[in-house]
């Protein structure tokens, strides 16, 4: 079996903010990471708030450009907002005024499809994230977990080649956040999109990751990637009380919280 | 509430009078009734303490200095009988209405262009605090020069008046805009075009109508004052020919139906925004002048 195609390739990358009325100042918020990621992995970034997770992924995102290196999808340098990105964010960001299905609508780059292609791409992801029922629904009538289930449908729906998660299930309760990663993991382990994850909780990180890229702060950088030798996608249940999975949650703990 | 006095009623002893079980029962039911009659009836008492004090009181003075309201309705009626005031009336409605409408279309193209560009905000700033905080009905006599005497100056007054506040809540509106769907609408490719349309002018609308309800209280100062100063027709020019001929009466007549032509284009405005924007309610919104 041949290694699996490099999707994304973070090469040197560094965020160097001048900072104005500083006049030589300059603030590092990440310095030389360099990251390569399979096709289909799973990648969560974790650390301490200021380590540059966020920062990490807003740059392959193309939301903000890196200040030095370069970041390349599928071989493509990241110039701007690639094509077929998907993201979710911390908070829903979906529009108010706008039904479930129309701020899927919203995103879906329609080109050379007809009306019905147009719906039956939105009716696919609604069915994926098993939101069928409330296509027709305003956000406001939805809960905190609903809103982000609609987030990952909207980010499903462009079938794109990368998803990016930024702490999306932050906001929820300890139950409804444990229900919905069970159900992103189930939904990802069937189409098998590369994804990378911004988190800063350790147990989400273990129960997602192929690998967990744990980040320092001050300036933010690298400090270990930890393999998670387990198959996915898992189940909560698998995952409590397996030796593997205590080991890998252990190190990682001890890392972000600095205990070496 | 009914429910619940009913639990009430249920848990007395069987043994006690029923009757009075039955009076304590109606008493509570009625409470909340009550209190909205009360609280009404104190709002029709004010009204008409007001009047009798105002006509007790403009009976004891020089009717040119006061008129009482039984005056006031009987100067009303004759001047719906004469002929003068249904004409004056949707005069003024028509000044309102073209200026007002005029004045929204200009203020909230103006606002969408600042609000998304800060080239624009930066040029246009000036103008519009120094407009916007000058007493502009002074100009009164240069648009005359202008557009010479009529309704056309009467127009531009109300729109001179009204088209601040609409730009400038509109702005405010559009940079209010949350990051993350400005974040959203980057990921996904939208054009500018569609972020103006889809996400910035929807999250505008309450502030748009929050400044629109403002500047109809402004467009409606520029028609009342340029038919008083410019044409001497409709509302502005009844109670302007009123004045000078020392009638009282007449004056506060058409004052006050001058005002009703502010709550009916107030009432319009709700209306509309009910229709177009169910979810924007602009009560919690901070409005700028």
């Amino acid at each position: 079996m041949s290694a699996p195609a490099t999707c994304i390739a973070v090469r040197d990358v560094s965020k160097i903010y001048e900072r104005p009325g500083h006049r030589g100042e300059a603030f590092t918020a990440l310095t030389n990471v360099s990251l390569d990621i399979a096709e289909g992995e799973f990648i969560s970034l974790i650390g301490a708030s200021g380590c540059g997770k966020t920062t990490l992924l807003r740059m392959i995102s193309g939301l903000i450009p890196a200040s030095t290196g370069e970041i390349a999808i599928n071989g493509k340098r990241v110039d701007g907002v690639p094509d077929r990105i998907g993201f979710v964010f911390q908070e829903p960001a979906l529009l108010p005024w706008r039904s479930v299905r129309d701020n899927l609508a919203f995103v879906l780059r329609r080109k050379g499809m007809s009306a019905e292609q147009v719906q039956a791409a939105i009716d696919d992801k609604l069915r994926l994230t098993n939101l069928q029922d409330f296509a027709g629904y305003y956000p406001q009538a939805l809960s905190g977990g609903m809103q982000q289930r609609v987030g990952l449908a909207r980010a499903l729906v462009g079938d794109p080649d990368v998803l990016l998660m930024d702490e999306p299930l932050s906001a929820l309760d300890a139950f409804t956040r444990r229900r919905l990663q069970e159900d992103i993991a189930g939904i990802l382990g069937a189409i098998g999109t590369t994804t990378i994850l911004v988190t800063h909780d350790v147990d989400e990180a273990v129960f997602f990751s192929d690998r967990i890229v744990v980040m320092g702060a001050s300036p933010g950088s690298v400090r270990e990637i930890v393999n998670v030798p387990l198959g996915r996608p898992r189940r909560h249940a698998e995952i409590v009380g397996n030796p593997e999975a205590a080991k890998v949650r252990d190190h990682v703990l001890s890392l972000v919280l600095d205990l070496h | 509430m009914a429910a619940n006095t009913d639990q009430v009623a249920a848990t007395k002893p069987v043994g006690s009078s029923a009757s009075r079980d039955e009076r304590a029962r109606r008493r509570e039911a009625a409470a909340p009734a009550r209190k909205i009659f009360d609280q009404a009836a104190l709002q029709v008492l004010s009204v008409v303490v007001f009047l009798g004090i105002w006509q007790i009181a403009g009976a004891h003075v020089n009717p040119i200095l006061l008129a009482t309201p039984t005056r006031v309705w009987s100067a009303f009626i004759s001047l719906i009988q004469s002929g003068a005031l249904g004409p004056a009336f949707l005069r003024a409605m028509e000044v309102l209405g073209v200026g007002f409408a005029i004045a929204a279309v200009i203020g909230i193209l103006v606002g969408i262009l600042m609000g998304r560009s800060s080239i624009a905000r930066r040029i246009l700033n000036p103008y519009v605090s120094f407009f916007q905080a000058t007493p502009l009905i002074a100009l009164t006599p240069l648009v005359v020069i202008w557009t010479g005497i009529g309704f056309s100056a009467e127009v531009v007054i109300t729109v001179l008046l009204g088209v601040w506040s609409v730009i400038i809540n509109t702005t405010e509106g559009v940079r209010n805009t949350p990051r993350t769907l400005l974040d959203m609408a980057r990921v996904y490719h939208a054009s500018e075009l569609s972020v103006v349309r889809n996400v910035a002018v929807p999250n505008a609308v309450p502030y748009i109508f929050a400044g629109l309800r403002i500047a109809l209280a402004k467009a409606l100062i520029g028609v009342i004052i340029g038919e008083m100063d410019i044409s001497l027709k409709g509302l502005g020019g009844l109670i302007q020919n009123a004045g000078d001929a020392f009638q009282t009466a007449p004056l506060l007549a058409a004052i006050i139906c001058s005002s009703v032509v502010g709550v009916i284009g107030t009432i319009i405005l709700e209306v509309l925004r009910r229709r177009i924007a169910p979810w924007a309610d602009s009560s919690d919104v901070h409005t700028k002048v």
